[in-house]
């Protein structure tokens, strides 16, 4: 699903910071993952260029068979669009949109139609347990109920990937297993292949498999043993 | 995908009214900036009407001379001499000057109670002139005919009054047409009613008007008259009537051609420049401090726009992570700055068109002699569908920048937590 080799990446403000220094990785269909690493270790930058937020130097980066190096705005939003699913730390839902509409924006950029759009992002509330709030704006729903409204607008493209940043970060403990728990289950009943990036020992263990990065590189493979 | 679906007007909407102090008071520049603009046309285009008014009765090509005494001394003559012209200078005018088209001399003359009817008299100004008269001003006959060349050359006395003149001398069922009055003790038959087709020119309506051969015999004028005007033949600038005639004249009276004071004249075409560039220069400050007030508007919301994007780049971020393409967000902007640009400036064209109808209707008639130039303002279709694409480019033109600045968000720069 996702084939990396000898990616470079090196950021040029002031003084260059290389990043990534010749990264390699295999991510195969289905698989749930999760990415650690301290700050600074280039880990949430490997987490924009798998997700086409940002450009790498070299290497090659095929998703899905497909080669992903410098393709422009419009190509790149097509493909996050359709292929790819985002879970973020800080739920980045838009603030003045409830919970539904939220949900159905991907597909409102896919030309879906309003009916159909609305229908399936009812759908998908329905299935994180939160469809009775469909209509409450995000500062109305508690931190867990958010993640599950940012989950479902991850799922509603039906991704074959999806990445999450962080995704238990703001959360409580209990929330978070919760959260673990919906992700994993996702991930067996859908086969969508997930990465986590994280630096919680507890959150990467409830993975099936943990890449350990350092300094720009992978450091190590540790495979859990959930599955 | 459509801009202007349902969706993207909802969302539209609800970025404009999430800040509703800030849209009113930014839309509150292009409201006023529109309403300048209309309310300056108007009162530009009532200038210009006004001036139209003013010039409509007179041929633009004419000129007149009149006399007055010497200023230098010339073929034994001193300075300060007066002298008259005389019917042979309209002959000499005639074979000499080739830029001349028509040759108006005048009489003028009037004494107490002048003009009498049986038991009703009054007082009016009496002119002596030629049948050319009737050919260089615009007069309405209301009724009979004006004076013909026949007229003068059998010395008939016939004459042709205004309509406030046959008003005071005459009942209301009168026909005062082929009746007899007394014009300054001498029995003239009325052939004619004329009144002014304008406020401009020479006011007809309280005079009356004698074949000035006539006048001249009867009268005792000899062969002189008070004042000139000739207009130009097509092809001819009124500018060269006013040199040939003043050479003619000086050298037929003895006049040195140097002499700057002794013919005056005045010439309608300068005139109606010198008027025509103000107007002009008027209906160019209109537009500038118009198109200024509307400007600066439009910077305004293109200001704000800025800043709301500023205060959006995580959601714009996120629009992107999710799929938005750059059209998308650049509609999105375009779209919001152009619905903020169109209502405010809508709410200004919808003020400013009433006030230019209040103006119309306020000013309509109210524009007399003696009250300065005629002013007509007037809001016109054409001028209002004007207005209108102005403001459309002016939406477009706001959102150009904040849609590029939009443009230039990486999602990734917008969404990172830290």
């Amino acid at each position: 699903m996702i084939k990396i080799t000898d990616l470079n990446k090196t950021y040029y403000s002031g003084s260059p910071l290389h990043v990534l220094k010749g990264v390699n990785l295999e991510v195969e269909k289905g698989e749930f993952l999760s990415i650690m690493g301290s700050s600074g270790s280039g880990k949430s930058t490997l987490l924009n260029i798998l997700g086409i937020l940002d450009n790498y130097d070299s290497g090659t980066y095929y998703l899905d068979g497909m080669l992903i190096h410098n393709l422009s705005e419009r190509q790149a939003a097509g493909i996050r669009n359709r292929k790819l699913g985002f879970i973020f730390q800080s739920f980045n839902l838009i603030s003045f949109k409830n919970a539904l509409e939220n949900v159905a924006l991907p597909l409102y950029y896919q030309g879906v139609g309003r009916r159909k759009r609305n229908a399936l992002a009812m759908e998908y509330l329905e299935r994180m347990g939160i469809a009775t709030h469909h209509h409450h704006l995000p500062n109305e729903l508690s931190g867990g109920q958010k993640q599950r409204v940012a989950i479902a607008r991850a799922l509603i493209t039906k991704p074959q990937v999806i990445l999450a940043d962080e995704p238990t970060g703001a959360l409580d403990s209990v929330t978070s297993e919760e959260v673990m728990k919906l992700l994993k289950e996702i991930n067996r009943n859908d086969g969508i292949t997930m990465l986590i990036v994280t630096h919680e020992q507890a959150v990467a263990e409830g993975t099936d498999k943990i890449i350990r990065i350092r300094d720009g590189l992978i450091s190590s493979v540790e495979i859990t043993g959930n599955k | 995908m459509m801009i202007w679906d349902r969706d993207s007007m909802q969302e539209i909407w609800v970025t404009i009214s999430r800040n509703k102090v800030r849209s009113i008071l930014t839309g509150f520049g292009v409201f006023w900036g529109l309403l300048m603009l209309i309310v300056l046309m108007t009162i530009g285009s009532g200038f210009r009407n006004g001036i139209n008014q003013l010039v409509s009765g007179i041929s633009i090509n004419t000129c007149e001379f009149w006399t007055y005494k010497t200023a230098e001394p010339y073929k034994g003559y001193k300075s300060g001499r007066w002298w008259r012209m005389d019917n042979r200078d309209v002959e000499l005018i005639r074979r000499k000057a080739p830029s001349v088209e028509y040759i108006v001399p005048m009489i003028y003359m009037r004494s107490d109670r002048n003009i009498v009817n049986g038991t009703k008299s009054m007082t009016a100004q009496t002119i002596g002139t030629t049948a050319d008269y009737f050919r260089t001003v615009r007069l309405n006959t209301m009724a009979g005919r004006v004076l013909r060349e026949t007229d003068d050359n059998s010395r008939r006395k016939v004459c042709v009054i205004g309509f406030e003149v046959r008003d005071m001398i005459f009942e209301p069922d009168e026909d005062p047409v082929g009746r007899y009055i007394k014009v300054n003790g001498i029995y003239f038959q009325v052939v004619g009613v004329v009144g002014r087709y304008s406020n401009s020119g020479m006011n007809v309506d309280n005079r009356v008007i004698l074949p000035i051969y006539t006048m001249q015999e009867v009268f005792g004028h000899g062969n002189n008259f008070n004042s000139l005007t000739c207009t130009s033949k097509p092809g001819y600038s009124p500018g060269q009537v006013e040199q040939e005639v003043t050479a003619i004249l000086k050298e037929a009276h003895d006049i040195s051609p140097t002499d700057e004071m002794a013919v005056r004249s005045w010439n309608v075409e300068e005139e109606f420049k010198k008027i025509n560039n103000v107007y002009l220069g008027v209906s160019i400050l209109m537009w500038i401090v118009g198109l200024g007030a509307l400007f600066s508007g439009v910077i305004g919301i293109s200001n704000i726009m800025l800043v709301s994007i500023r205060e959006r780049m995580r959601e714009i971020g996120v629009r992107r992570a999710l799929g938005a393409t750059p059209g998308n967000i650049m509609g999105q902007i375009i779209s919001e700055s152009f619905v903020l640009t169109g209502l405010a400036g809508l709410a200004g064209f919808v003020l400013g068109t009433g006030i230019a109808a209040a103006m119309e209707y306020a000013m309509d008639g109210n524009s007399g002699d003696g009250g300065g130039l005629p002013f007509l303002p007037d809001f016109s279709l054409g001028q209002a569908l004007g207005c209108l694409a102005i403001l459309i480019a002016s939406g477009i033109f706001a959102g150009i920048l904040p849609a590029y600045r939009a443009l230039k968000i990486k999602a990734i720069d917008a969404i990172r937590d830290e």
